[in-house]
């Protein structure tokens, strides 16, 4: 009689989580995640602590806090979840001040020296020191556009065809096409910008010119684009490659005439993935570009200049002006990413409405 | 990625092609060799270029030493052989890279865990686009936050561990300066891999079974048992695949540390990583390539050399596990 009672008392108690809330239950909750940043300020405002003993208080404070939360809540069993739960709440907002922090920097200092005479001017009787007033970065965005415009033309064909290869032609070697691709998106940027340099450059075969930057670009974007694109075309429904198969369609015809028409706005969407991929990506260009302060536009005779060499080098000058152009040029770039992260997501968005 | 649906009736690979249908595949075929012809060719011409150098040097002594120092332009004149060295080097970029993870990683999990198991289905949709765009920002504006923002900071953190924690052998400072440590770098960079990790992390952890799951918390699992006992066992290898491709991010790195990171040459700082000296091997390559000449350009292509075979074996690595996981189930 007594074991059986004893066994009663070990299996958990019915949970009920359909029950609405008790005020308890949400002052708990409230109380929890309040008190120990109001006692962690309050210390820190009457001077008994210092910021940082402060800082570390309502870290222990807020993890116990969890912690009794969730006992009151759920018994023992609450104890982790409620640490759990603190956790996470410390990850996020590490990240959230983080970024916003990152956002913010460029955002604030960015707008120092954005006019729009900024946008279209270029560089060529600037010096580091000129006034704001002078002088801009409209050869940096045209060197860019060109740049990223020709990596774009190249790795876009290349990637599709690869993820045709895999999820078309199925041939035999796509596991290692796979594996491959994957190893090649994990080339590090300074690499892809050396090994341009150390095949063309450095064996004189080329000078420094905008194309050699689109063709370490190029490395880059190729696997973000492959593996994108492959994504997308798993999701052609295998029906529709069935059906145009029966009506006597040849191979081609069925990857040209069906399954690429079908996932077109993903594959958009693989292009702007890649582009947005790129288009900050500064190491390429030191070894590639050489940089320039007139505008060029064409990409195979002589340096190039391109956003974010542009800003690289800004900001390592010691002068006011020069460094509040280059956190304005990273806030275009920045913008620029945005755009098409954004146009990206609203296509794909779309394509799974399509669905 | 995307859940694949599942396809019974797949159309058989070697169904009456006809030779333009073959044609075609080989076109194909020859596209999706171009990442194999590439990594190949980088390969070859980063060995190839880089010779004269790790010959010059000796291909152990490259590894080993610490020193980097051209003295080519000593009086006019080369009064002493240079010496190339990457040692110091890789040493930093992997001391930075482990900061970078083992700040990134729990912070990444967390992320994870409360996308897939915790938040409300918009919260958690708008905090995928947001982790999302995050790790689609361009690796200079890092850069620019490091040297404007988190510089003054990571100075003050600094100079708090040294004083109030340096019992702790890797919280000491011989220099008395906090600018330039390998701690800022390494926020920085667990800043960065945080969403890249994070949104492998949660692809992973979205696909634990939802019956597990729901019998997990049938049996009165609450959010830690269910984790504990049902998703980490399930997405344990994916996980340490999106480790790996975060570490292989952190180890190539090169223009959001390159400001903040001081190079010095000659010893190696294994672990005090409030002290003011250290390096990467990207940051080297940068640092020196404006002025270097052809031997030293060959010995900054020997490093990237090192900094490509070892990002290759973390990425392979990487891949292998992630694959694991695919055929277990």
């Amino acid at each position: 009689m007594n074991t059986q009672t004893q066994t009663l008392q070990s299996a958990p108690a019915p949970q009920r989580p359909w029950r609405r809330k008790s005020k308890n239950d949400v002052l708990i909750v409230v109380v929890a995640s309040i008190a120990p940043a109001l006692i962690a300020f309050t210390a820190n405002a009457l001077e008994i602590l210092s910021g940082f003993l402060a800082g570390v208080l309502f870290i222990v404070l807020q993890i116990s806090a969890g912690a009794a939360a969730g006992v009151i809540h759920r018994g023992r069993r609450g104890l982790s979840d409620g640490v759990l739960i603190s956790a996470i709440g410390f990850a996020i907002s590490f990240i959230a001040i983080m970024m916003s922090s990152v956002i913010w920097s460029v955002a604030t200092k960015g707008f120092e020296a954005l006019k729009f005479q900024f946008l279209i001017q270029n560089n060529e009787f600037i010096t580091p020191t000129s006034p704001l007033g002078y002088g801009g970065i409209g050869h940096a965005i045209l060197g860019t556009l060109i740049i990223v415009g020709i990596a774009t033309l190249i790795s876009v064909p290349i990637g599709i065809a690869t993820a045709v290869y895999i999820t078309e032609v199925r041939g035999r070697s796509r596991v290692l096409v796979q594996g491959l691709v994957q190893a090649m998106s994990g080339v590090p940027s300074v690499v892809a910008g050396l090994f341009i340099f150390a095949t063309l450059i450095f064996t004189n075969i080329s000078e420094y010119n905008g194309a050699m930057g689109a063709l370490a670009y190029t490395i880059l974007m190729l696997p973000t684009v492959a593996r994108t694109a492959e994504e997308v075309l798993r999701l052609v429904p295998e029906d529709l490659r069935a059906a145009a198969l029966a009506l006597g369609a040849s191979r081609a015809r069925v990857v040209s005439m069906v399954v690429i028409p079908t996932a077109k706005a993903g594959l958009i969407t693989a292009m702007l993935l890649g582009i947005a991929r790129v288009v900050g990506e500064t190491a390429p260009l030191v070894f590639t570009i050489f940089g320039s302060a007139k505008t060029n536009i064409n990409p195979v005779d002589g340096p190039m200049a391109a956003l974010p060499l542009y800003i690289f080098n800004g900001v390592r000058q010691p002068f006011a002006p020069e460094q509040a152009r280059a956190y304005s040029a990273a806030l275009v770039l920045l913008v620029l990413v945005i755009i098409f992260f954004t146009l990206a997501r609203v296509l794909s968005s779309g394509l799974r409405k399509g669905k | 990625m995307v859940v694949q649906p599942p396809q019974p009736k797949t159309i058989p690979r070697n169904a009456q092609l006809t030779k333009a249908d073959r044609r075609f595949a080989r076109w194909m075929t020859a596209a999706a060799f171009f990442s194999l012809i590439v990594l190949s060719l980088i390969l070859f011409f980063l060995v190839y270029q880089s010779l004269p150098a790790i010959t010059n040097q000796g291909f152990w002594n490259f590894l080993t030493t610490t020193e980097w120092d051209s003295k080519s332009t000593a009086g006019g004149e080369t009064v002493e052989d240079p010496v190339f060295g990457v040692a110091a080097m890789l040493w930093g970029t992997i001391l930075i890279a482990i900061i970078a993870i083992l700040i990134g990683l729990p912070v990444s999990l967390g992320l994870a865990v409360f996308i897939v198991f915790v938040a409300p289905r918009g919260v958690a949709g708008l905090l995928r686009n947001i982790i999302d765009f995050l790790a689609a920002i361009p690796s200079i504006v890092f850069g620019l936050w490091a040297i404007s923002a988190l510089t003054t900071k990571g100075k003050e953190w600094g100079e708090w561990l040294t004083t109030n924690a340096s019992f702790i052998p890797i919280f000491k400072n011989d220099l008395g300066i906090w600018v330039g440590t390998p701690l800022i770098g390494g926020i920085v960079l667990a800043v960065m891999v945080t969403p890249i990790i994070t949104s492998v992390a949660r692809e992973v952890l979205s696909r634990t079974p939802p019956d597990l799951v729901n019998a997990a918390q049938a049996l009165g699992g609450t959010l830690w048992p269910t984790l504990r006992y049902v998703a980490f066992p399930f997405a344990k290898s994916g996980i340490v695949a999106a480790t790996m491709l975060g570490l292989g991010r952190a180890l190539g790195e090169t223009v959001a540390v390159f400001y903040v990171l001081n190079l010095t040459y000659g010893s190696i700082n294994w672990y005090k990583i409030v002290n003011p000296e250290g390096g990467s091997i990207a940051s080297l390559i940068v640092a020196k390539f404006s002025e270097a000449d052809p031997l030293e350009i060959s010995a900054l292509l020997g490093g990237g050399l090192v900094l490509f075979v070892i990002t290759l074996v973390v990425n392979v690595i990487a891949t292998t596990i992630a694959r694991s996981t695919v055929t277990d189930k």
